[in-house]
């Protein structure tokens, strides 16, 4: 039985996607990486634009596309130190 | 009547020296946590990374109290030295203390309950300020809360460590079990001043371990 994924990991798999795809992801692709229900994704990327991870571009066509911020470069940079900290003290 | 001080005279200096080593660890875990939260803005990081701050005050103004003692008394005061006996600035600075540590123990406990009640944290604050306010001995009351607290924060760790099994979670319970035991060890100081150096050698080796698994987290 495969262990609960926590926060956390789901933000750096979304992020991860991201950083791998490039500049314009699409969202299908970011709910296929992320093994995700629509709703489930549409709650982490909402909260990932408040917190100034990611930014959503909507394309000529009116799509939306969506693309990883300095904040999100430096999150995944960083991810394994803070996973580790969280860890330790039981924060996640 | 209660007691400031019961260092023995050999231990002072040595004293100051591992107050100064506590407050730096405390303030660089305090800042690491901080620096976390700027990145991932999860509320009970910044509460932790305030009760790490709040206890590195509270060394801080132990450090700074000692410092001025043995610099303006000397060595010989300690042994059953009275509160009152000391004068304003030397007050100010152990209420500092119990004051800091008790309110970066409270918040830390708050913290590790994983409440986002605040109510918790006020009863938590409240509580124990009006035990030492109305403790005829405020230092062993301060000992019993401090132990008490430091049990509850060693509760947690211990259970995330079994969760987890992993060196970085093993190695913070086993630090947090060592500080609970050295506070409990301050409990018994009246009763001989040895106990306060084995409960300060004891904060000394947990906080190394704490030391290590910082230096092991930043290497990420």
């Amino acid at each position: 039985m495969n262990k609960k994924r926590d926060k956390l990991e789901i933000i750096h798999s979304i992020l991860k996607t991201l950083q791998e795809k490039g500049e314009h992801t699409k969202p299908t692709h970011i709910l296929y990486k992320s093994n995700l229900s629509h709703q489930m994704l549409t709650e982490y990327l909402t909260e990932l634009i408040k917190g100034k991870f990611i930014e959503e571009i909507t394309t000529n066509d009116r799509k939306k596309h969506y693309r990883l911020t300095e904040k999100g470069f430096s999150y995944l940079k960083d991810y394994d130190s803070i996973k580790a900290f969280l860890e330790s003290y039981g924060l996640n | 009547m209660y007691y400031a001080c019961l260092t023995p005279p050999w231990f002072f200096k040595w004293d100051i020296l591992f107050d100064f080593l506590f407050l730096c660890v405390a303030f660089l875990i305090s800042a690491f946590a901080f620096t976390i939260y700027r990145k991932i803005e999860q509320s009970n990081v910044k509460t932790f990374s305030i009760s790490f701050f709040f206890i590195g005050l509270s060394y801080l103004s132990q450090t700074l109290i000692n410092g001025y003692i043995f610099t303006h008394i000397g060595n010989g005061i300690c042994g059953y030295l009275a509160l009152e006996h000391l004068n304003f600035i030397s007050f100010i600075g152990i209420s500092a203390h119990l004051f800091f540590m008790l309110l970066g123990l409270s918040i830390l406990v708050y913290t590790t309950l994983q409440s986002r009640e605040p109510k918790i944290l006020y009863l938590l604050l409240g509580g124990s300020l009006t035990a030492i306010l109305l403790s005829r001995n405020r230092i062993s009351t301060f000992f019993i809360l401090s132990a008490l607290y430091f049990t509850l924060i060693t509760w947690h760790f211990m259970d995330n460590a079994f969760k987890k099994k992993q060196k970085n979670t093993l190695l913070i319970a086993i630090s947090f079990l060592i500080l609970t035991l050295g506070w409990i060890g301050f409990l018994f100081t009246s009763y001989s001043p040895l106990f306060y150096v084995t409960g300060k050698l004891l904060e000394l080796i947990a906080f190394i371990l704490i030391f290590w698994n910082y230096r092991l987290l930043r290497k990420k």
